[in-house]
């Protein structure tokens, strides 16, 4: 029989039930009382249990600094918030900014003209129909001139979808470039008349339908003291030929009772920089004979 | 044991005051480093340092009673002791010298020191080495941690019913062997 066999078969003659294998590793067997076979593992069990050993806390000082200091770093525990809670004011932001671009999409679509509403002193833009005026993106009093629905008469005022129509429809560009054109044209000089023909003027008299200087500044003498920046609302005596873009403002804005006095009418930058104040807002000789003055 | 004043000195251990590690030092560092002593006597020290900072570090997520307490630093301890068989395995040292291995390691050697002695880390060491790793584990969890059959699965990844076949086989491995060699003596 080999020592390996030997041991098994002395294995099974050590059986041991569960409360004394419990009692045992507890330590609350004294060797003496141990089953059979058993006590100097009852001794060994009881030896391990022993109170600590002075060398066994050699080195208190340096550890419990240590993991004193481990602890104060270690931050406290904060509740953490699901991903997806973290990411909801992003969310709606993107939604919030989706939706504005998506609102506005559609109002460009249908033809509503979000920047008038929005920013009264904005500057405008002359529109011009794609067949009455081929050159569209031309400049005009520094402004850029773009392509889009063009509104004329009563339903200028209207936010119903115009369709590639003619005539301006922006009363700021209007009011803009007839007050500097006003500003030119009444200094009178040779560099006047010059710059009278500016591509800017231009498409100013294109869309009035003057064949004259003092046509133009008849028209747009009743277009200053008729118009009111920020409001679409620029009255037109007279019907521009149907083969012109015609310029056209609101009905309505002819009997606002501040569009003469507007401040913001005087201190256009257009106007304030080439017309004296004193004349400003007064009649052109010129225009006062207008029917529409 | 701290008994009822456990709350407060781990309340204050979670804010780290020295103090109260000191109080949890003094009432664990001897059994842990007596179960690190006998899986890995070189690196005991080392391990059981190793240990409390870990438990410091999860201190604050801890949550339970006395006893969950020192079953929680003993299931650290496994761990560290698992960690060390693998890190030994990957990074094999360099084989010492006969007779030194023979001076440090040899298990009847420190069989019989610790029945001569009764030194505590000595018996624990002594009762490690009569068994496989898996029954050493059981029951010196059991022994130097206080762990139930429960905490001891839990601890180990293993069935409760698994963890009790295993102490069995190791009780009696023990019996027969350190009874034959009263024996033989």
């Amino acid at each position: 029989m080999t020592p390996e066999r030997d041991l098994q078969d002395e294995m099974h003659r050590w059986p041991i039930d569960d409360g004394t294998a419990e009692r045992l590793l507890a330590g609350r067997i004294d060797p003496a009382d141990a089953p059979p076979g058993y006590s100097q593992v009852a001794r060994l069990v009881q030896a391990a249990h022993a109170p600590a050993l002075p060398g066994e806390l050699c080195l208190e000082d340096e550890v419990v600094r240590k993991v004193a200091a481990v602890a104060r770093a270690t931050r406290p525990l904060t509740k953490e918030i699901p991903m997806r809670k973290k990411l909801l004011p992003f969310k709606v932001a993107t939604a919030a900014v989706v939706g504005a671009l998506g609102f506005a999409t559609a109002a460009a679509a249908v033809g509503v003209d979000l920047a008038s509403h929005k920013s009264p002193s904005s500057h405008a833009v002359v529109q011009f129909s794609s067949s009455s005026q081929p050159k569209s993106g031309t400049r005009a009093g520094g402004g850029t001139a773009s392509p889009n629905n063009v509104q004329s008469g009563s339903a200028a005022a209207k936010t119903t979808p115009a369709g590639p129509a003619t005539g301006m429809t922006r009363g700021h560009a209007t009011f803009g470039l007839c007050t500097a054109f006003l500003a030119i044209y009444r200094t009178g000089s040779g560099s006047a008349s010059k710059a009278l023909t500016s591509t800017a003027f231009k498409a100013l008299v294109s869309a009035l339908g003057t064949a004259t200087p003092s046509g133009t500044a008849a028209k747009c003498q009743t277009i200053v003291s008729t118009t009111r920046p920020g409001t679409e609302t620029a009255a037109v005596s007279g019907t521009p030929p149907s083969s012109h873009p015609s310029a056209t403002t609101h009905p309505s804005a002819t009997t606002h009772p501040s569009a003469t006095t507007h401040p913001s009418a005087t201190t256009h930058p257009s106007a304030t920089s080439h017309m004296p104040p004193a004349v400003r807002m007064t009649a052109h000789p010129a225009a006062t004979g207008h029917p529409g003055a | 044991m701290l008994g009822e004043r456990f709350s407060e000195v781990l309340d204050a251990a979670r804010a780290g005051e020295e103090q109260a590690f000191a109080l949890l030092y003094r009432d664990l560092n001897a059994n842990l480093l007596r179960y690190f002593f006998a899986h890995a006597p070189s690196e005991a020290e080392d391990l059981a340092s190793e240990a409390w900072l870990a438990a410091a570090r999860g201190l604050r997520s801890f949550e339970g009673d006395e006893r969950a307490f020192r079953a929680w630093l003993f299931t650290i301890a496994h761990r560290k002791v698992v960690q060390h068989w693998r890190d030994a395995a990957r990074h094999p040292a360099q084989p010492a010298p006969q007779e030194v291995f023979d001076a440090v390691l040899d298990a009847s050697e420190t069989e019989r020191q610790a029945l001569d002695a009764s030194d505590a880390a000595a018996a624990a060491r002594a009762l490690a080495a009569a068994l496989s790793p898996d029954q050493a584990q059981v029951v010196l969890l059991r022994v130097l941690g206080g762990l139930t059959v429960e905490e001891v699965a839990a601890a180990m990844g293993k069935r409760p019913g698994t963890v009790r076949v295993l102490q069995h086989r190791a009780l009696r491995r023990l019996a027969g062997k350190f009874s034959l060699e009263g024996v033989t003596r």
